[in-house]
């Protein structure tokens, strides 16, 4: 059961932004981002005070990307996380506050964390999503002295499609380099064929997978739109796979966490009880939220902890 | 029949309310076996020593005797259904006290990963990670390499048993294993549902495994048991998992492995726990500690 809290939360910020007739895609898109920052400034706390936030402009295939840096108070070298935003490939953004608090937390556990406005769908379909978002994986560690970081501990983590991104960034890199160290896929989706969801109550998903699949640009069958269905799962960074139990994509989570175990990728899975999609976010209403967040903190700080020493 | 205070504290044990949430339901079950504890339980000794630290990120509880060095130890793991317990129940504070003065070793009380926000085989993982661990770091610790055995109660005993399969095949070598009331079939091919147990065994197995097949969560159902450490089983008469103890003794004799049972007539699962108003229940702590001196000292002469 969802709690009634989150449930009430949904429903306001589905009512204070009513979706109007006829929107283009440009207006939705906006209606939907304002709908989540308000929620979220509702239902999350804000993330702590960091060293240092600083906006890059990055070179990528066909023009430039923005990338935030976070630095926390900490001289390097650093492990990193580059952290991918959710969004159904087309909604989102990399400074979104839901983002801001997100980031800043885990920066403030010792990472410098670089959050990646990655051009989006339908403007630009698949792959280029997944590209831009290797480009500033490969740049962080192209530019790591520079930017305090330890090349041999970048983690790449995303939340639902950015979950999706990471997964596909983690296996192009494992053709192209660079060398990723972990990767951290919170209510991922991974199967973009629908393949794999399951029903938790909300009745069947066709309509969204056919309107996802028309926005991307692609039916979901190549392995860099669906890392699930890849032939080879063997050889990728370890994986932090976090399913929420009341959430399509559980499936997607779940089956991901076996086949990478199978291929001989460690992987271990996190099912946040109680959980819906978004209540990852829901820090400040949701005791869930926290306990969601305290493992993400304590399963980076374990696979980038330095072996002890003696 | 059941002795008259099984019966009373089978009779004023509630069971957990339907409207609590899974938090809920583990404060209720923790505040249950506290309380069950201070009712019906007897407190540790003094030991020499008690310190928290992290094993490789797994939060344990390490207990010592003395101040000697290189001695044997115990890693040791609550009961809860996978689900629920922990290193901080009054009960297991005074087991593991006891145990590490009877059994003159040190006991490692491990903090493993609860399903099901953390499912098979995360809990097992933590548990091979700390037996690892102190394999790895046996002189900084104090502890004698060659005597390290592993052991629990209920689906701890199950985490124990599956742990010793892994270290069998992956090290590191253990010396011993104690398996008290021990879930050792998750399939339910050896559970009795009439005795007193939980309501619905298999939505309790469903929130570890959705694979209760799989020879690490159901070690009775592995293969090829040779090659395990010595082993003492204890089960209790009115255990629905009585059989599942019992059968998993007989298939490690039959491979080879020296292995011993003692059933306890009228007891049930989790009656452990009663040692100060029930004298069965004092018996089974006193023989849970003799059989750690017995396999952590041989030829010593008889225990306290």
């Amino acid at each position: 059961m969802i709690d009634p809290e989150v449930l009430a939360a949904l429903a306001e910020a589905e009512q204070a932004f009513p979706e109007p007739a006829l929107a283009n895609r440009q207006q939705q898109r906006e209606r939907i981002n304002r709908m989540t920052d308000h929620m979220v400034e509702r239902v999350g706390e804000p993330g702590p005070p960091v060293r240092s936030v600083a906006d890059h402009t990055i070179p990528v295939a066909g023009g430039t990307i923005d990338v935030r840096l976070f630095h926390p108070d900490a001289d390097g070298p650093l492990p990193a996380l580059v952290y991918l935003h959710g969004g159904a490939f087309w909604q989102g953004t990399a400074v979104q506050p839901a983002l801001d608090a997100l980031c800043r937390e885990r920066c403030a556990a010792g990472y410098v964390v670089a959050s990646v406005e990655y051009r989006l769908a339908p403007e630009h379909q698949f792959p280029g999503p997944v590209e831009d978002c290797h480009a500033a994986v490969a740049w962080l560690a192209a530019e790591h002295a520079a930017l305090g970081v330890d090349p041999e501990r970048i983690v790449v983590g995303g939340g639902s499609a950015g979950g999706n991104l990471a997964a596909a960034v983690a296996l192009l890199a494992r053709e192209r380099g660079p060398r990723i160290h972990a990767q951290l896929l919170e209510v991922p989706a991974l199967d973009l064929t629908g393949g794999h969801l399951v029903d938790v109550g909300n009745g069947l998903m066709e309509d969204a997978i056919a309107d996802l699949h028309a926005v991307y640009g692609t039916d979901g069958t190549p392995e860099l739109a669906s890392p699930l269905l890849a032939a080879d799962l063997s050889g990728l960074p370890q994986a932090l796979v976090m399913v929420a139990e009341h959430d399509e994509l559980r499936g997607d989570g779940e089956a991901y966490v076996r086949a990478l175990t199978a291929a001989g990728t460690p992987a271990q899975l996190y099912v946040g009880v109680g959980h819906a999609h978004p209540t990852m976010m829901f820090t400040r209403i949701f005791p869930p939220a926290k306990e969601w967040r305290a493992e993400a903190l304590r399963w980076l700080g374990s696979v980038t902890a330095w072996p002890a020493a003696g | 029949m059941l002795d008259p205070v099984i019966a009373e504290f089978l009779a004023t044990t509630p069971s957990v309310p339907e409207h609590l949430d899974l938090a809920g339901e583990r404060r209720f079950l923790r505040l249950s076996i506290d309380l069950n504890f201070l009712r019906y339980g007897a407190p540790g000794p003094a030991v020499h020593s008690v310190e928290d630290c992290l094993a490789d990120g797994v939060r344990i509880r390490i207990y010592r005797p003395s101040g000697e060095p290189e001695l044997p130890a115990f890693v040791s793991l609550h009961g809860g259904g996978w689900y629920s317990g922990s290193i901080d129940e009054d009960v297991a504070e005074a087991i593991h006290r006891q145990r590490c003065v009877e059994g003159h070793c040190i006991v490692v009380a491990v903090e493993y990963r609860l399903a099901p926000e953390h499912p098979f085989p995360a809990g097992l993982d933590d548990v091979s990670t700390v037996l690892e661990w102190l394999a790895g770091n046996a002189a900084r610790l104090g502890v004698d390499a060659e005597r390290i055995a592993v052991g629990g109660s209920s689906a701890g005993a199950n985490l124990a048993a599956a742990a010793a399969l892994r270290a069998r095949d992956h090290g590191p070598a253990l010396a011993f294993q104690l398996l008290e009331v021990p879930a050792l079939d998750l399939t339910g091919g050896h559970y009795d549902p009439a005795l007193p147990g939980p309501p619905d065994i298999a939505a309790v197995v469903a929130r570890y495994t959705d694979d209760p097949g799989h020879p690490l969560a159901s070690p009775l159902l592995a293969d090829d048991l040779s090659g395990l450490p010595p082993t003492h089983v204890m089960t209790a008469e009115f255990d629905p998992m009585c059989a599942e103890g019992e059968a998993y003794a007989k298939r490690l004799a039959e491979a080879g492995v020296p292995a011993t049972v003692e059933r306890y007539a009228g007891a049930i699962h989790g009656s452990a726990l009663m040692a100060r108003a029930w004298e069965p229940a004092a018996r089974w702590q006193r023989a849970a500690g003799t059989a750690l001196k017995d396999a952590f000292w041989p030829g010593e002469g008889i225990s306290s």
